[in-house]
């Protein structure tokens, strides 16, 4: 494991959640972040609430959902765990997919988190050497778990980053485990949260856990992003009360979609499924509903699309967007 | 998703086939002896049979010989699990009347292959 990190298992019974300091260095491309500085521990690992976040200690925040600039006050951030930043951080949450269409027909995008390694069906021992990249969220923070069949957290770290708003990073954390038997199906994923602490982004890959034996190890061939929204677009105003939602959708099972609306405020005002059709040539199926919502004044909300994972407990993916929801038409939205 | 019913006296390789079975999307059956898969193989009749050629009960070749005297395992295509050497398997496939042998450790690319190639969907 590195310097200054740490993990819990489930074995032992010690409970921790890394925070991995990485600073300093401004990477490009996929090229690999070094990890640098302390970690600190954070408080309670397993509940979406216990995802650590920062306080900026100078300065405004300026938050982009891109096309259109989101500003925050810096009190929209909790600060369970201090990690003070000399300078302003300027910070950029992309919407997860965009796209661009080629002769009549809307092309995928590339993977808003990308794991290359380890790819699906592969055999690992522990420490699982992971490769990837992602935009970082919220804080700079990425958070990288692998959960086991019964749904239980194996191990967590949650990775900080530095860089340019917006910027791709490359990331290759250990991620370490231990397991009772001899093998153990466990789903690795890596998601990314947006300022108000919903997740953004996710994505994973099921792998088999050994605790002794021979490694496996496929590089992932898929790095198109599994679930593309195609409307609404982010950023968009939607008036009335219900929100049409169309995309496409890589099937990893059966199981339906599952959408939210979250205000900022953490309020869940809408949820649907969403069954998907006939898979295409290009493996994706499309999908489409209405998602109605109960909101009375206007505001903004997240619109999360989940694709569960097909054996073991959780999602596979999720992708999401910002949207401006209007049910009276009666106010220009304020800057998200 | 086709059922495919495991045949090995070790446990460890038992268990990580049974979960890369269930992460292609397939039902593993897994027993190790050579007696019980005779009776198992003959009530669930799964779409595939991976069998140890070294069962510490009986050898994999009579495993074999009675499951095709079944007449309900004798349509069940069955491949042979073994450590032996590629020219041991090769001499092997010349005499028996399984429809495939593969090496252990078994990669998990070749388990997917084989499965395919085996089993009806």
């Amino acid at each position: 494991m590195k310097p200054g990190s740490c993990l819990f298992n489930r074995g032992i019974g010690r409970v921790g959640v890394i925070l991995t300091l990485v600073s300093g260095l401004l990477l490009s491309g996929c090229s690999q972040a070094s990890l640098q500085s302390s970690a600190t521990e954070i408080p309670s690992p397993v509940a979406k609430a216990a995802t650590p976040t920062i306080t900026i200690a100078a300065g405004a925040i300026s938050l982009t959902d891109s096309p259109a600039p989101i500003s925050l006050s810096p009190t929209a951030l909790a600060t369970p765990t201090p990690q003070p930043s000399a300078t302003p951080v300027h910070l950029s949450i992309p919407p997860t997919p965009t796209f661009t269409k080629a002769a009549g027909q809307a092309s995928i995008p590339k993977a808003y988190i990308r794991i290359l390694t380890p790819g699906p069906l592969s055999k690992v021992l522990s420490p699982i050497n992971l490769e990837g990249s992602v935009i970082p969220g919220a804080g700079g923070l990425v958070r990288v778990e692998l959960v086991g069949e019964d749904g239980e957290v194996i191990s967590r770290q949650v990775l900080r980053f530095l860089t340019p708003a917006g910027q791709r990073i490359g990331i290759n954390p250990q991620v370490d485990f231990e397991i009772t038997g001899a093998a153990e199906t466990a789903r690795l994923q890596v998601s990314v949260d947006d300022p108000f602490g919903r997740i953004a982004s996710l994505a994973s890959v099921e792998v088999i856990l050994l605790s002794m034996g021979d490694v496996e190890i496929y590089s992932n061939n898929n790095l198109l992003e599994p679930v593309v929204i195609r409307e609404p677009t982010p950023n968009q105003i939607v008036t009335g009360n219900t929100l049409e939602v169309q995309g496409v959708a890589r099937p990893s099972g059966n199981q339906p979609l599952s959408l939210e609306l979250i205000t900022d405020q953490g309020t869940v005002i809408g949820t649907r499924q969403a069954t998907l059709g006939k898979v295409g040539p290009d493996g994706y199926a499309p999908f489409e509903t209405e998602l109605t919502y109960n909101l009375e004044t206007p505001a903004w909300a997240r619109l999360l699309v989940h694709e569960p994972s097909p054996r073991l407990p959780g999602d596979a993916a999720i992708s999401s967007l910002k949207v401006y929801l209007n049910p009276e038409n009666d106010q220009a939205p304020p800057s998200p | 998703m086709a059922r495919i019913l495991f045949i090995d006296d070790d446990a460890i390789t038992l268990e990580i086939l049974g979960k890369a079975t269930e992460l292609l999307g397939h039902q593993a059956i897994l027993i190790d002896n050579g007696k019980s898969a005779l009776t198992v193989a003959a009530d669930q009749r799964p779409d595939l049979i991976l069998l140890d050629m070294m069962l510490a009960d009986l050898g994999g070749e009579e495993v074999l010989e009675r499951l095709r005297r079944q007449p309900a395992t004798a349509g069940i295509p069955v491949v042979f699990l073994t450590a032996s050497s590629p020219y041991e398997l090769k001499e092997k496939m010349k005499t028996t009347s399984a429809e495939g042998c593969i090496s252990k450790p078994v990669s998990l690319s070749l388990l997917m292959d084989t499965i395919k190639k085996y089993t009806p969907n």
